[in-house]
C-alpha cells in the first residue's frame, strides 16, 4: 500500500511498489494529462510537480518513491486555467500538437517556484531536457518570461 | 467514451436542402441549420431519415444559444487545421468566433470531405468549399432576418453572429434565427466576401484546443478510456525480416496484471494486461528464441555502399563549360519520432466495431480496419482523436489494424500501443539517399549545365532558369519500410539542389544570393528571396568565425531562409540568427503560419545537425530521444518569421518551412568555415579549423581509443591544479553538455579515468577536463 496526495486528494493504492508513477497516474487514477513520451526519463513529457518544489519524471519515479508526497499534475495546476503559465501558454499559442506541453508546463512551474524571475540562461538550464518534437521552444521561452512578469 | 451524439439537436431538411446536400456532397460541402423545436417537421419532410441519422452530415450547426459548431474533416496533429479550417467557415458566415466550437468529422459523416491529412493540402484543398459553406449559411440567415422584418436582404448587415438592420435599430442573433433560417431555400451560388473585407481570416488566433491542452483535458489516442478496456503491446522483431521461432511466457504470466501472452493472427506475439506497466513488464519477461532472418549483415555502411553503387551512369554537363563542378551528397534514414507513439483503441464486437485512432485519415483507417477484421466498413465507427505529432507517420495506419485484430482475438476493448523503442524501430522511415550533382559554368560564371541524380532520394529541377536541367532518381531496394516524412522528397531534393547551387555560386565567384536571384524570373518567388536577404541584412559584414547562408524553395509555398552561424576555433557551432520569409498566399491564421515556420526550422536543424537512424545487424540502432537527438531549448535560436502580405488563395504550410532551412544552414557553415559538409548529419564531421583540435590550455591528455564506440579512457596531467577532483564533461556540436562526471586527481595533477558515453549518437564531441582554472578540451569521435 502506498499513500500520497494527488491534486489535493489523498490516494491509497494497492499496486506493485515498483510501478512507475506515470502508469499509476494514467492507468489507475485516470489522470491522462501526464504523458508517456519515452519511459526512460529523457524527454520530460511525464513531468509532475512534487512537494511544490521539484519537477519529477513520473516514468522514473516509482509508486513507492511517492509515499507521503504531495503530487500536482497538469490537471491540478489550477481548476480554471488561471495559473500564469497556463494563461501565457494559451495567449502566446505555445502548443502545436500539444502532447509534450503538460510536461513543459510542469517543469516551468517548478522553475518559477524556485526562481520567479528566470533569465534566458536559467530557462535553458531548466528546460533543456524537455523535448518538443514540434519545435515550440521559442514560444515556451516567451511564455515563461510572460508568466514570470519579465 | 461514447460516440459524440447530441440527441438534443434535430435538423430540418427541406427537399431543396436535401438535394443541395446530395448535389454538393462530391465537393465536400453539406449544410444543416438546427432548431430545437421542429423535430416533427424533420420526420414529416424526410420520412426515411431520422434526425439522428442526419446529424453526422453537419458542417455547420447553430444552436439557439448561438453556439456554432463547425465540423472539421482533417486530422489535427499540431498544424492547426481545427483552427484554420473553421476560421474560413466562420469568416464567410460572419460568425461570432468566441461562440465557435469544433467537431471532428468521422468516416461515416457523409458529404463532409476526405479526411486524408497530408501533402500540406488541408487549407488549400478546402478553402473554396469552406468559404462557400460559410457564405451559404450567412445568406440563409440574412434571408431569414429580411423576411422576418419585411425588408430587403440588402438592408441586413451580418457581423459577429448578429444581423442588424441598416438604417434601423433592429438586431437579431443567429441563434434566434435558426427556426426561420431553416425554412429558407438553400442558395446555390451565394456571394463570397471580397478578401479585403475579411475580418477574421488574417488575424492571429491561438489554437482552439489550447484550453484543453494546458489543462490536461485534451484527449490524444493514448488517453482514450473505454469501459472494460485492457492494455496491449506486441513483440517487435529483433531485426528486419526476423521471426519468432518459439517463446516461453511462464514468467510473463506470473506478473500481476498480465492476462495473456499469445500470438494474434496478422499482428504477432501480444501481451495483454490490466495496465500499461504490466503489459510492458510482461513483454520484458518473455523468453524468445529468434530466427534472425536474412538481413543480419545489413548495416548503414553496407547500405551506403549499395546506394553509391546504385547510382549508375550520370549524364555530363556540356563539354564546352569553362568549369565543371561535381559533388556527392548523402543523407541518412530519419524516424518521425512523434511525441505520442503509435497507438489505437479498438472495441471490436461480432457485427460492429468502434475505433479511436490518432491517424492522418479516419477514412483510410476505417477501410484498413475493415479489411483486417472482416467487417463491412459501414459497421465500423472511427473516431479521430487529437494527434501527438504526425509528420507523415500516421498516413500508415498498421497500428489501427493491429489494435482491431487484438480486440477481435481477445474479445475485449484494447488500447494497443508502441513503446518509444517500438516506435523508433517500427517506423516508415524517410529513406537514406545518395546524390550526384554536376554543374557547368561558362567564363562569365553563368550556368551551362545542371545534372542531379539521386538514389532513393528526391531529384527535381530547381526553380531557377537553367539550360536543360537534368534531374533523375533511381532506387535500390532495402528491407527497411519507408514512408512520407514532413516535406517528403523535398527533404533531400531541395537540400541537395540548394547546397549545390551554392557550390556553383562559389565556383563562379558570385554572391550566392545574387547568383540565385539573377536566375529567377520576377514574381512571387523572387520577391520572397529578396525579402529574406533584405531582412537578414545580407551584405552586412559579420564578425570573424561567423557565416551566413541562404536558400529558397517553392515546394508547397514560396519560402526563403537566411541563417547566420558562428563556429568556434574548436568547432562548436551556434546558430545565431534565422530569418524565414514565406509567401503562402493569404495566411488564414498568421499565428499558425508562424508556428509552422518555427517548428519546421527546428526539424530542419535537428536533422541537419544531429539526428539520424542507423542500421546495425539488420536492426535500427536508435531507441529513444537520447540517441535520436532533437534540438533542445538551449540550442534554439530565435527564428524571425516574415509572412508576405497576399490576397491570393492559400498554399500549403505544414511542410513548407522545412526544405530550404537545412541548406541555408549548411551554406552558412561553409561561409563560416570553408567546409562543405555533404553528408548529414553535420555532427559526423568536425567543423574545427584545427585538424587535431586539441585545445590544450593547461596540461596534456591522451584519449584512447579515439574514435571509440561506447567508452574510452583518459590519461593526462593538469598543470596548476589544486584540490583532489576533476570535473569531466562532454559537449556536442552545439556546445550542449551531454555528460558531466567527477574524477580523482593525483598528487602531481595526474588523472586516469574510464568514461562510458554509450547512449549518445555517433559524431564529433568535445571532452573537457577541468580543475579550478585549469582546463583541457579535446575533440573526441564516437562511432
Amino acid at each position: 500500500m502506498t499513500t500520497f496526495t494527488v491534486n489535493g486528494q489523498k490516494k491509497t493504492l494497492d499496486v506493485p511498489s515498483e510501478m512507475p508513477l506515470l502508469w499509476v497516474l494514467r492507468d489507475i487514477l485516470n489522470l491522462t494529462g501526464t504523458k508517456y513520451g519515452c519511459g526512460v526519463g529523457v524527454c520530460g513529457a511525464c513531468s509532475v510537480l512534487v512537494d511544490n518544489s521539484i519537477a519529477v519524471r513520473s516514468c522514473l519515479a516509482t509508486c513507492a518513491d511517492m509515499e507521503g508526497k504531495n503530487i500536482v499534475t497538469i490537471e491540478g495546476l489550477s481548476s480554471d486555467n488561471s495559473h500564469p503559465l497556463q494563461k501565457a501558454w494559451m495567449e502566446l499559442d505555445v502548443p502545436q500538437c500539444g502532447y509534450c506541453q503538460a510536461g513543459q508546463i510542469m517543469n516551468a512551474a517548478a522553475l518559477l517556484i524556485n526562481n520567479p524571475k528566470p533569465t534566458d540562461e536559467d530557462i535553458n538550464e531548466s528546460m533543456k531536457d524537455d523535448v518538443c518534437r514540434c519545435g515550440t521552444y521559442q514560444r515556451i521561452r516567451e511564455a515563461i518570461h510572460q508568466a514570470a512578469g519579465n | 467514451m461514447n460516440t459524440m451524439k447530441n440527441k438534443s439537436i434535430t435538423e430540418i431538411q427541406t427537399p431543396t436542402r436535401r438535394s443541395f446536400l446530395i448535389g454538393i456532397a462530391t465537393t465536400g460541402v453539406g449544410i444543416v441549420l438546427s432548431s430545437l423545436t421542429a423535430k416533427s417537421e424533420v420526420l414529416n419532410m424526410i420520412p426515411e431519415q431520422t434526425a439522428q441519422s442526419f446529424e453526422p452530415t453537419l458542417w455547420v450547426k447553430i444552436d439557439p444559444d448561438g453556439t456554432t459548431t463547425i465540423t472539421v474533416a482533417r486530422s489535427e496533429m499540431g498544424q492547426g487545421v481545427r483552427t484554420s479550417l473553421s476560421m474560413i467557415v466562420a469568416e464567410e458566415m460572419d460568425a461570432d468566433w468566441s461562440k465557435v466550437k469544433i467537431r471532428q468529422s468521422r468516416p461515416d459523416f457523409t458529404g463532409i470531405g476526405a479526411q486524408f491529412t497530408g501533402g500540406s493540402s488541408s487549407v488549400t484543398g478546402s478553402y473554396n468549399n469552406l468559404r462557400k459553406a460559410g457564405a451559404t449559411v450567412r445568406a440563409m440567415l440574412i434571408s431569414a432576418a429580411a423576411k422576418k422584418w419585411g425588408i430587403t436582404e440588402a438592408n441586413c448587415i451580418a457581423s459577429k453572429g448578429v444581423i442588424s438592420e441598416k438604417n434601423g435599430s433592429r438586431k437579431i442573433t443567429y441563434g434566434e434565427l435558426t427556426d426561420d433560417a431553416s425554412k429558407i431555400t438553400v442558395p446555390t451560388n451565394p456571394s463570397l466576401k471580397n478578401v479585403a473585407d475579411y475580418k477574421l481570416i488574417g488575424t492571429p488566433q491561438p489554437h482552439v484546443d489550447n484550453p484543453d491542452i494546458v489543462s490536461g483535458k485534451a484527449k490524444y489516442g493514448l488517453d482514450v478510456r473505454v469501459p472494460g478496456m485492457k492494455y496491449a503491446v506486441m513483440v517487435r522483431m529483433i531485426a528486419f525480416g526476423a521471426s519468432i521461432k518459439s517463446f516461453d511466457a511462464t514468467e510473463t504470466l506470473k506478473i500481476p496484471g498480465v492476462l495473456k501472452a499469445e500470438n494474434v493472427s496478422g499482428v504477432g506475439l501480444v501481451v495483454l494486461a490490466d495496465n500499461t506497466y504490466s503489459a510492458l513488464a510482461g513483454r520484458d519477461a518473455l523468453k524468445i528464441e529468434w530466427n534472425m532472418g536474412n538481413n543480419t549483415t545489413l548495416s548503414s555502411a553496407s547500405i551506403s555502399d549499395r546506394l553509391r553503387a546504385g547510382i549508375g551512369s550520370v549524364a555530363d554537363v556540356p563539354s564546352n563549360s569553362t568549369q565543371k563542378i561535381e559533388a556527392h551528397y548523402e543523407l541518412p534514414y530519419l524516424a518521425h519520432a512523434t511525441m505520442e507513439p503509435m497507438n489505437c483503441v479498438a472495441d471490436v464486437r461480432d457485427t460492429s466495431a468502434e475505433i479511436w485512432c490518432p491517424s492522418q485519415g479516419g477514412d483510410s483507417t476505417r477501410s484498413g480496419v475493415a479489411n483486417a477484421i472482416g467487417l463491412p466498413a459501414n459497421s465500423i465507427i472511427v473516431n479521430t482523436t487529437l494527434i501527438g505529432g504526425g509528420f507523415g507517420r500516421r498516413l500508415s495506419m498498421e497500428y489501427a489494424s493491429f489494435a482491431a485484430r487484438i480486440s477481435k482475438a481477445f474479445k475485449v476493448p484494447v488500447l494497443f500501443m508502441f513503446s518509444r523503442q517500438d516506435d523508433m524501430r517500427g517506423d516508415y522511415y524517410r529513406p537514406a539517399s545518395y546524390h550526384v550533382c554536376k554543374g557547368g559554368l561558362d567564363a562569365n560564371g553563368k550556368v551551362t549545365g545542371w545534372v542531379h541524380k539521386s538514389v532513393n532520394g528526391g531529384a527535381q529541377n530547381p526553380p531557377y532558369q537553367l539550360p536543360s536541367p537534368n534531374s533523375s532518381a533511381t532506387t535500390v531496394n532495402f528491407p527497411i519500410p519507408t514512408g512520407a516524412w514532413r516535406s517528403v522528397e523535398h527533404t533531400s531534393a531541395v537540400f541537395v539542389n540548394e547546397c549545390f547551387i551554392d557550390e556553383l555560386a562559389f565556383a563562379a565567384g558570385k554572391d550566392p544570393f545574387e547568383f540565385r536571384r539573377d536566375m529567377l524570373p520576377a514574381g512571387r518567388f523572387r520577391t520572397v528571396l529578396e525579402k529574406a536577404a533584405e531582412l537578414a541584412e545580407w551584405k552586412k559584414p559579420l564578425p570573424k568565425g561567423w557565416g551566413r547562408g541562404i536558400a529558397c524553395t517553392n515546394a508547397y509555398s514560396a519560402v526563403a531562409h537566411v541563417v547566420e552561424v558562428s563556429v568556434s576555433e574548436q568547432g562548436i557551432l551556434k546558430v545565431e540568427r534565422v530569418v524565414a520569409v514565406v509567401d503562402c498566399g493569404i495566411a488564414i491564421n498568421p499565428m499558425g503560419v508562424e508556428a509552422q515556420m518555427q517548428g519546421a526550422a527546428v526539424d530542419a536543424m535537428s536533422t541537419a545537425l544531429k539526428s539520424e537512424i542507423t542500421i546495425e545487424n539488420g536492426q535500427v540502432k536508435q531507441s529513444t530521444f537520447r540517441d535520436y537527438e532533437w534540438l533542445r531549448m538551449n540550442e534554439m535560436p530565435k527564428i524571425e518569421v516574415h509572412i508576405m502580405a497576399s490576397t491570393q488563395s492559400p498554399s500549403g504550410m505544414g511542410e513548407a518551412g522545412f526544405p530550404s532551412m537545412s541548406p541555408a544552414l549548411l551554406n552558412a557553415i561553409f561561409n563560416a568555415t570553408g567546409k562543405r559538409i555533404r553528408t548529414l548529419p553535420v555532427q559526423r564531421t568536425s567543423l574545427s579549423a584545427v585538424e587535431n583540435s586539441e585545445i590544450t590550455t593547461h596540461g596534456e591528455i591522451n584519449v584512447f581509443p579515439n574514435p571509440f564506440h561506447s567508452s574510452f579512457k583518459i590519461d593526462g596531467k593538469l598543470s596548476n591544479s589544486q584540490s583532489g577532483e576533476i570535473s569531466i564533461s562532454i559537449q556536442n556540436l552545439l556546445g550542449s553538455t551531454l555528460l558531466e562526471t567527477q574524477g580523482l586527481l593525483g598528487n602531481e595533477g595526474n588523472f586516469l579515468q574510464e568514461i562510458n558515453f554509450s547512449p549518445a549518437s555517433a559524431g564529433v564531441y568535445f571532452l573537457t577536463v577541468k580543475n579550478g582554472k585549469s582546463a583541457i578540451m579535446r575533440k573526441i569521435v564516437k562511432e
